[in-house]
């Protein structure tokens, strides 16, 4: 059986804050459902009540959508930011930057200002980039037999993974690439190995959903030496 | 094609919503009393029960009719839309299966029952789906991911509603875009966010309230706007009547 976050059952819960399962979600429950905050009886109770009320299954495959909807549009905004620090562009919309040609015309004035702008932005986006305060390290295994617990790792937060190659060929640096469901590369690096380990900073913030890290021997990048599975939330 | 439920953005998000009855008309919470409206469903369920160990085919009918649909989302969301139909199905019959051959002792628990037959299907695909990975991880050159990639119509649709969440983000302050993706990309809960961002519950849920409600008038203008187009072209094709 694989390590499912399910299997609790709530021992913690007791008869008298126990939630009926007639009763619809509120607002606050359904929100808690699509971030999976739920746990023991009362997780168990929402689900079967989803199983059979279509009114409320109705409404949590609508905030779904919309949560997706400000999933992607967040990630992307969090994207062009980024983009437009590290090319030294500010980030500001069209109609500022309109405005600052207007009163300071196109010389070395403006572009020293917003050259400025930029170096502002981007000291500011990555000092203020929420989430990202501390470090996390996570230890990438590999298990033999049975199904293994994924790795889980907190979203928004700089990722440090290691890895144990003790039973692989050597070589002189690895390459570890980490690709989200869809097989798009997240991130990509190659880490040289200390003491029969691997240590990698992962250069980029992931969001919330399932990965896969890939490790491969760069002068063969064609022959696939592991894949872990890692799961961030 | 449709984005939005009609009128659901105007909802505050905060409010719980009014009780909706489940789609079990005998589990009527009118009453005001859990007690009366689990009785009520606990009957309900052991009639079912009775009819589906006799052989009847309409009680087959109402357990699909009224199981089917969270079984196929429970399902979706755990393993993704791959071979969804095959497994809802074959869910279905384990369930049937049981019920005739008397694994369910306690009708009344029928939906907890389906819950749990529902958690097992999941698990069991899963270590397939890791075995499979396993056997084949030597032989194939760059190993698999699962394509959870929906079809193009549902993506196109997703793909606008990001559009749309995007205009309203830009729309609004960089203060109150990073407590949204604090909030939904990085799942922040609530109290971390009015923490660190010295912010009350109310100003916290007014934002959220406000951003929904903004792309949910965005979504019904585009819809409206789309709507007109397409009338004037069946006009202008004559294809109108």
């Amino acid at each position: 059986m694989t390590g499912l976050s399910w299997e609790d059952d709530g021992a913690g819960e007791s008869l008298m804050t126990r939630r009926s399962v007639q009763q619809c979600l509120s607002s606050k429950e359904i929100e808690d459902f699509l971030f999976d905050r739920l746990s023991g009886v009362t997780r168990e109770v929402i689900e079967e009540h989803l199983l059979v009320c279509h009114k409320c299954l109705d409404r949590v495959e609508e905030e779904e959508k919309y949560f997706g909807a400000v999933r992607k549009a967040a990630a992307r905004i969090q994207q062009e930011e980024f983009t437009a620090a590290v090319a030294g562009k500010p980030p500001v919309p069209g109609k500022l930057r309109e405005w600052f040609g207007k009163f300071f015309g196109k010389g070395p004035a403006v572009w020293a200002t917003v050259g400025l702008a930029g170096v502002l932005a981007t000291v500011v986006l990555v000092q203020r980039q929420p989430g990202a305060k501390t470090e996390v390290e996570v230890a990438l295994r590999l298990e033999r037999g049975g199904a293994p617990e994924e790795p889980a790792a907190a979203a928004g937060r700089t990722m440090i993974l290691t890895v144990d190659i003790q039973e692989l060929p050597d070589a002189p640096v690895y390459r570890l690439d980490v690709v989200d469901g869809a097989g798009r590369l997240m991130a990509s690096g190659e880490v040289a190995p200390q003491t029969g380990r691997l240590r990698w900073k992962v250069p980029r913030v992931l969001a919330a959903g399932a990965y896969w890290v890939r490790l491969r021997n760069p002068e063969e990048p064609l022959e696939l030496l592991r894949e872990y599975g890692l799961v961030v939330r | 094609m449709q984005l939005f439920s009609s009128g659901s953005a105007r909802q505050d998000a905060e409010d719980p919503a009014p009780d909706a009855r489940p789609d079990d008309k005998s589990a009527n919470t009118d009453s005001g009393r859990p007690e009366q409206a689990s009785e009520l469903a606990a009957e309900r369920w052991i009639a079912l029960v009775d009819r589906i160990r006799d052989h009847n085919e309409e009680a087959m009918e109402e357990l699909y009719r009224v199981f089917s649909r969270g079984i196929r989302y429970y399902l979706c969301r755990h393993l993704g839309p791959q071979e969804l139909e095959d497994k809802v199905h074959d869910t279905f019959l384990i369930v049937v299966q049981a019920i005739r051959g008397g694994g369910l002792r306690e009708p009344e628990k029928l939906m907890g029952f389906v819950r749990t037959v529902v958690r097992r299907q999941v698990a069991a695909f899963i270590d397939t789906a890791v075995q499979s990975r396993r056997d084949f991880t030597d032989l194939e050159v760059g190993g698999r991911v699962p394509d959870i990639r929906q079809n193009p119509e549902e993506r196109v649709l997703e793909g606008e509603r990001s559009d749309i969440m995007a205009k309203v983000m830009r729309g609004i302050s960089r203060r109150d875009r990073e407590i949204l993706t604090r909030f939904y990309l990085f799942e922040q809960t609530q109290e971390q966010i009015c923490e660190e961002m010295n912010l009350t519950e109310t100003q916290f849920r007014l934002l959220k309230s406000r951003a929904k409600a903004r792309f949910g008038e965005l979504g019904r203008r585009k819809l409206a706007r789309i709507k007109v187009r397409e009338l004037m072209l069946r006009k202008a094709t004559g294809s109108g009547h």
